[in-house]
């Protein structure tokens, strides 16, 4: 979660201290940058942070329709064509797990990554070029079949200059959940296709 | 003196249209055309240095890989290319773009994403081509699902737009889809469009062209 085990630095980048607040699905600590020794407030997101298990009662996830399958394809995204590809601020993947299961992992990962989940709500509410080091990440779930959701990460915020581990993002959600990483180019798809 | 020739006029590409009138005619401003310009010459020689973008190097451009094949930019290629001569000249390309800039009006995006996946141009979208496009998306993302799944997927869709119940999809019908499902035409948008002057700055300013 949020605080680091045996004090390490957090993300190799900030000392945590104590812990200023909570939001609903966020603690805020006071830190010191390693590097200026400035104070700062750092606000690290877990959905589980102390909230009892009912609160992520979801509604169902939506059901994906053709088109919002079909509109997935690279082919249709011309933002390619600038060099600024939407696609490195995005990734997709499907999974067998529950949408419970899912949120409780992507939290977990985010401290070691360098992100923090915000809701869609949340991302109205980003402080003006996020917050130092840390990159706000939404998600959306849509159903494709009763036992398979499509997980949407999208990172907001942000200079966007910085690549996004998301290969550690999927190492750290493991194989168990990942059943299919949706790559540009199919190059990091495991060979297997899922049948359903 | 009336030997004089202009070799400016020579050295026009082809399909060479005032950077004005498409202006005029587009969602672009002069400054804008101006910086698609410099995009189009980087496409448009890339592979095959002739100043028109043929397939392969939109395929690049898309991919970075011209020989990847892909259905959906197959379909935007060729919605591109207005006069379906294989290649996309300046104009076409400025025209077609303007679709995407986001200040078009949603009307046109919608009719071009209804060209876009009426795959075989009947003027309507059957449920055959729907299914045709869903497979290709699985298949182009090393996805698979099973038929049923496919199939259940489609009859939702379809039955959700079909309204009248012809098994296909007309115009009309896609414009009520479309209200109900906003997210359909999330490819029809591209914001980075409003700031291209600054990715690629012209080194020619209109003087008229104040923005």
């Amino acid at each position: 979660m949020a605080a680091t085990k045996n004090g390490s630095p957090l993300l190799g980048k900030y000392e945590l201290g104590r812990l200023l607040g909570r939001g609903t699905f966020a603690k805020v600590y006071h830190a010191r940058s390693l590097a200026g020794g400035e104070h700062v407030a750092v606000k690290l997101g877990s959905l589980l942070a102390g909230q009892p298990e009912r609160e992520l009662a979801f509604h169902a996830p939506p059901a994906l329709n053709a088109f919002d399958i079909i509109s997935m394809s690279p082919g249709l995204d011309l933002s390619g064509l600038f060099g600024d590809s939407k696609r490195r601020r995005e990734k997709r993947f499907m999974t067998t797990a529950s949408p419970e299961q899912t949120v409780e992992r992507l939290g977990q990962a985010g401290p070691k990554l360098g992100y923090f989940m915000v809701g869609k709500k949340g991302v109205d509410r980003l402080p003006l070029g996020g917050l130092s080091g840390l990159v706000a990440m939404s998600m959306e779930m849509s159903e494709v079949s009763p036992s398979m959701m499509l997980i949407e990460l999208k990172l907001e915020g942000g200079d966007g200059d910085e690549e996004f581990g998301w290969e550690e993002l999927r190492t750290e959600l493991g194989d168990d959940m990942v059943m299919a990483w949706h790559g540009c180019d199919g190059k990091d798809v495991k060979d297997q296709g899922i049948l359903l | 003196m009336g030997c004089a020739s202009s070799k400016q006029v020579q050295r026009r590409p082809p399909g060479y249209e005032e950077p004005a009138v498409l202006a005029a005619q587009t969602a672009f401003t002069v400054n804008e055309v101006e910086a698609l310009r410099e995009l189009y010459n980087k496409m448009s020689h890339s592979i095959i240095k002739d100043g028109l973008i043929h397939k392969e190097e939109f395929q690049f451009a898309l991919f970075r890989n011209s020989r990847k094949v892909n259905l959906f930019a197959d379909r935007v290629f060729d919605l591109f290319d207005l006069k379906r001569d294989g290649v996309i000249e300046f104009g076409e390309f400025v025209r077609s773009l303007s679709v995407f800039h986001p200040k078009a009006p949603k009307s046109e995006k919608t009719a071009f994403a209804f060209k876009l996946y009426d795959l075989r141009g009947t003027g309507y979208i059957e449920k055959e081509e729907l299914r045709e496009m869903v497979l290709a998306l699985l298949d182009e993302s090393d996805l698979r699902l099973s038929e049923s799944a496919v199939e259940a997927i489609v009859d939702n869709t379809f039955s959700q737009a079909d309204s009248n119940g012809d098994g296909r999809i007309d115009l009309e019908e896609w414009e009520e889809f479309v209200k109900a499902n906003p997210a359909s035409l999330r490819n029809m948008s591209l914001p980075y469009l409003q700031d291209i002057t600054m990715a690629f700055p012209s080194f020619v300013v209109h003087s008229e062209a104040l923005d």
